[in-house]
């Protein structure tokens, strides 16, 4: 194969063409594809979070319980909305790196210590909630089935949540290390 | 009143010296740079080795300008050079310069994505990534080795949903110099370089654009010899797949 036939293979490959207004459209923020995913997901859950904190003093009794289960509740949520915005940011970032090996290891770090935080964030807040419920209730052998059987709900999502990044990771760290 | 605060870079660094204002702009204040000022019939040229200039539009009653219309020339610039960081740069320059590269972006998103959706996801996440980045181009490098860079980079690194499973056939073409031929044949030099991983992409399609190892080094990171020595293995890989 002639180095030339592959090169003007390629050069010569017939591709779509975007006008000057979509292009324009596309760096407006708003129009973003996965700001907007992760914006809407940041609102409904955020939304979810304060309407829960709104109420649960009244309807899960927060007055009944001991003051620290309260505080956990409300940072485990708040935890969630952190980890959210961060999430955010994270995506919104910029690459800075001066090549393309320097800049593939850059994400690379930014992306475990968001795993970190993601998963970390998901079983703290997890953690609260069920710290949070699970306080004056008189235990019965069912109960504790039922108290089993969330907590377990709460591992296989935390296994589910830690296998999605490693899978991630480990696809990137392929990338850097074919690189050098 | 509009206030604008434009940075005349180092010699050292993007050789940007000339700033052109147009009448319309007065300069309020000036940081570490002694600047001398050249009248010209519909402005003036600003020259200075490195520092900031503080400009304002004069007041122009009924008219609001959001950028300001002044050209910075780089020395020995040519015209696919981007001319001044993100916060001079009107986004119409931006838009124009993308329009005139748009092509490798589609055929990065092609190589690197499977589905339509997933290509025009990838095409605006590139596109927004170059915009935010733009404040990182120095002007070192012309504008094209830049994006390639931001765009590769993008490409490998931005989450992609689990890929469809895609056979891939062996089958070659018989060469023939029809318009059908030549396409079929781009398809599975396409097929071909679809089965390569990520990181091989990246340096086949520096290569395939033309560029030298010399400028892919400078995007990649790699040095000559292990660039030359690597697009060898890729090429004989492609050359087993494919037949041109």
């Amino acid at each position: 194969m002639a180095k030339d036939a592959l090169q003007s293979a390629w050069q010569q490959m017939p591709v779509e063409r975007e006008s000057s207004r979509a292009i324009k459209s596309m760096i407006q923020s708003g129009n973003h594809p996965v700001l907007k995913r992760i914006r809407r997901q940041l609102i409904i859950e955020s939304a979810a979070f304060a309407a829960l904190l709104a109420v649960y003093y009244d309807i899960f009794d927060g007055d009944r319980k001991p003051f620290i289960a309260n505080v956990l509740l409300v940072a485990g949520l708040a935890l969630s909305i952190v980890h959210n915005l961060i999430g955010y940011r994270l995506a919104n970032s910029c690459l800075q790196g001066s090549t393309l090996i320097v800049s593939v290891q850059q994400q690379l770090t930014k992306l475990k210590q968001y795993a970190v935080l993601s998963v970390l964030s998901r079983g703290l807040a997890g953690g609260c909630l069920l710290f949070f419920f699970s306080m004056a209730i008189t235990y019965t052998s069912s109960k504790y089935w039922i108290l089993a059987g969330i907590v377990l709900f709460f591992a296989v999502q935390l296994f589910v949540l830690y296998r999605v990044w490693a899978r991630r990771i480990g696809e990137l760290q392929q990338v850097a290390g074919k690189l050098l | 009143m509009l206030f604008i605060l434009l940075k005349v870079k180092g010699v050292n660094r993007v050789k940007i010296r000339y700033v052109y204002l147009s009448h319309r702009y007065q300069i309020i204040k000036y940081y570490n740079v002694i600047p001398f000022l050249i009248p010209i019939v519909s402005g003036f040229t600003v020259i200075g080795v490195s520092g900031y200039i503080l400009i304002r539009e004069k007041p122009h009653p009924g008219t609001i300008y959001f950028y300001p219309s002044c050209k910075f020339l780089p020395i020995g610039a040519t015209n696919t050079h981007i001319m001044a960081i993100k916060e001079n740069m009107e986004e119409a320059q931006f838009v124009q310069l993308i329009e005139q590269h748009q092509a490798i972006i589609h055929k990065i998103c092609r190589l690197y994505r499977d589905t339509r959706e997933d290509r025009e996801d990838l095409f605006q996440e590139i596109v927004c990534q170059l915009w935010k980045s733009l404040s990182g181009f120095r002007g070192e490098a012309q504008f094209s080795t830049w994006m390639y860079r931001v765009a590769l980079t993008t490409a490998i690194t931005i989450y992609r949903k689990k890929k469809p499973a895609i056979t891939y056939t062996a089958d070659v073409p018989d060469q023939q110099e029809t318009a059908q031929e030549q396409e079929e044949q781009r398809e599975e030099l396409f097929r071909a370089l679809k089965q390569l991983d990520d990181a091989d992409k990246a340096l086949i399609t520096l290569y395939l654009e033309g560029l030298s190892y010399q400028e892919i080094a400078m995007i990649t990171g790699l040095t000559e010899t292990n660039i030359g020595t690597k697009l060898n293995r890729i090429k004989k890989r492609i050359q087993q797949l494919v037949k041109l």
